[in-house]
């Protein structure tokens, strides 16, 4: 199964190879949609994580363990296909590309690249954009 | 052939035989096949826009009731409208805003409602005088109630406009959309070559009085468009630098197609409104094929920095539309991410819809009854 990760990292983990473990020991496919970080070490990853449901649940714990939080992100923004007139202005607003205009100019919304951060529902003038549930779940 | 007529034109769209494409199609068939052939064989090709548009709104007249009123202070579903023409005349700017929400419901939600069929609350007060006694009037009324309703932009179909970029530390919010800080983004308005008025800068056949396609039924240009800045700085093609001309267009809203109509509202600035607009242009000699050839590479658009709060804004560097359109633009050494205001998507729906309205013979070119000044400059507001 795939699920999107925000993982906030305090700056006591700083030496840690906390992904690569992850990695190696769960077995992880682990994709990097974002990563922030200031130069305490302190900052955050959003992932993409492609494992079984066990080995993240194990890998969760793991990061836990070591003081690092680990939110799932499940669900993210909802374009209304009968309002939205796909002028694209949406775009400038998506820093993660899951907001693009395609070769015939039509609105591709990727679920799997959101990080839900909602700029977008602002930004669009014809208001077609909304948060459908976003839950936060440690 | 040397020249084509408009009787000839519509001689060919009454029996059938006209040919019709679509000003993203030309520019192809021109480098294929050259300006003589392509000068040959079509007639007539479309333009379109859709793209959001402040000086928007639309004439009303509710009808008297019974006793009558003489409507001095007017909303409609509680966003504010003219009282100040006759008793029961008005007109809804686009752009007023709900007393109670704000600009996320504004005169263009009102119109866009109506449209749809919506009863929206009229609610008027007045003096009262001999001829209106009646003081005070709530109503529930919808499109279809109403003796006229026409939609009058007093300003649509810039010729050319600018790209926005925000070059200061702080994010800002602007009718181009969101500017992010530091040159984060460009956001720019214009369908390219699509445009109306891109391709026909000099305005040889679109004037006072040339049919339009607006909003799903037939329109006119009123008249020039205000800030008619016809006296522009042009480029080697005759396009305008900047802003250029623009088209005041009226048409009867209850023919309209809601979706070709829809409110916009940017956040931090307020509420806007999106018409679709088609302009078909005869193709009367090659001079004017040339132009309706002329491709979005060729078509540039100055890239202006939003966050100087002054009328004269500086421009940071020149584009052109193909690079806009590309996704991201570079300027001095920077990949900067682009995003329209406007739908080519709709417009390219606008195009070919006036396309087959021609072909089909349901819509006949009608030639300018007046030229537009080429000679007209916008001047600021006197100090």
């Amino acid at each position: 199964m795939k699920s999107k990760l925000l993982i906030t990292f305090p700056n006591t983990t700083g030496d840690k190879p906390i992904v690569y473990n992850l990695i190696k020991n769960y077995d992880l496919k682990i994709n990097i949609i974002k990563a922030s970080f200031d130069f305490n070490f302190r900052g955050s990853l959003f992932v993409e994580v492609d494992g079984s449901s066990e080995n993240i649940a194990r890998g969760l714990e793991y990061v836990e363990q070591e003081g690092v939080l680990a939110d799932f992100i499940n669900s993210t923004i909802t374009v209304d296909r009968a309002v939205c007139v796909e002028c694209g202005l949406c775009t400038s607003a998506c820093q993660s590309q899951a907001l693009s205009l395609d070769q015939e100019q039509s609105l591709v919304f990727q679920n799997s690249k959101c990080i839900g951060c909602n700029l977008c529902i602002k930004v669009c003038p014809s208001r077609a954009i909304s948060n459908g549930v976003v839950s936060h779940e440690s | 052939m040397e020249k084509r007529t408009y009787e000839a034109i519509n001689e060919k769209i009454r029996t059938g035989e006209v040919v019709v494409v679509s000003a993203e199609e030309i520019v192809d068939m021109v480098k294929a096949k050259g300006i003589d052939e392509v000068f040959e064989q079509v007639d007539v090709v479309t333009t379109a826009t859709f793209g959001p548009m402040c000086s928007s709104g639309a004439f009303l007249n509710f009808g008297h009731s019974d006793p009558p009123i003489r409507m001095e202070k007017i909303t409609l579903n509680n966003v504010p409208v003219s009282g100040g023409l006759a008793a029961v005349d008005t007109f809804i700017g686009a752009t007023e805003e709900s007393i109670t929400e704000g600009y996320e419901y504004g005169g263009a939600h009102v119109i866009y409602d109506l449209l749809r069929g919506k009863e929206v609350e009229l609610h008027a007060t007045g003096k009262g005088t001999d001829c209106y006694p009646n003081q005070e009037i709530r109503r529930k009324l919808r499109l279809e109630d109403l003796n006229e309703a026409y939609l009058y932009n007093p300003r649509n179909c810039y010729q050319n406009y600018n790209a926005a970029i925000n070059t200061s530390n702080e994010h800002k919010f602007t009718y181009m959309g969101m500017l992010k800080k530091n040159r984060g983004n460009v956001n720019y308005a214009t369908t390219g070559t699509l445009s109306p008025l891109l391709n026909d800068p000099y305005y040889r056949t679109i004037g006072m009085g040339t049919r339009i396609w607006f909003a799903g039924t037939q329109g006119y240009v009123a008249w020039e468009g205000t800030q008619f800045n016809s006296a522009t700085h042009r480029d080697e093609n005759g396009i305008p630098l900047g802003g250029g001309a623009t088209l005041a267009l009226v048409g009867n809203l209850k023919e309209m197609d809601p979706e070709y109509i829809r409110p916009a509202v940017f956040e931090g600035y307020g509420t806007s409104f999106s018409v679709g607009v088609g302009i078909p242009i005869p193709v009367l000699d090659k001079e004017l094929l040339k132009q309706l050839a002329v491709s979005n590479d060729e078509l540039f658009q100055n890239v202006v920095d939003y966050s100087v709060p002054r009328r004269s804004k500086p421009v940071v560097a020149r584009v052109s539309y193909s690079e806009l359109r590309s996704g991201s633009v570079e300027i001095d050494g920077k990949k900067i991410k682009t995003a329209p205001t406007s739908s080519l998507k709709k417009a390219r729906e606008i195009a070919e819809k006036l396309k087959q309205a021609i072909k089909d013979g349901e819509f006949y070119l009608q030639e300018p009854i007046k030229i537009f000044t080429h000679n007209s400059s916008t001047k600021g507001m006197r100090e």
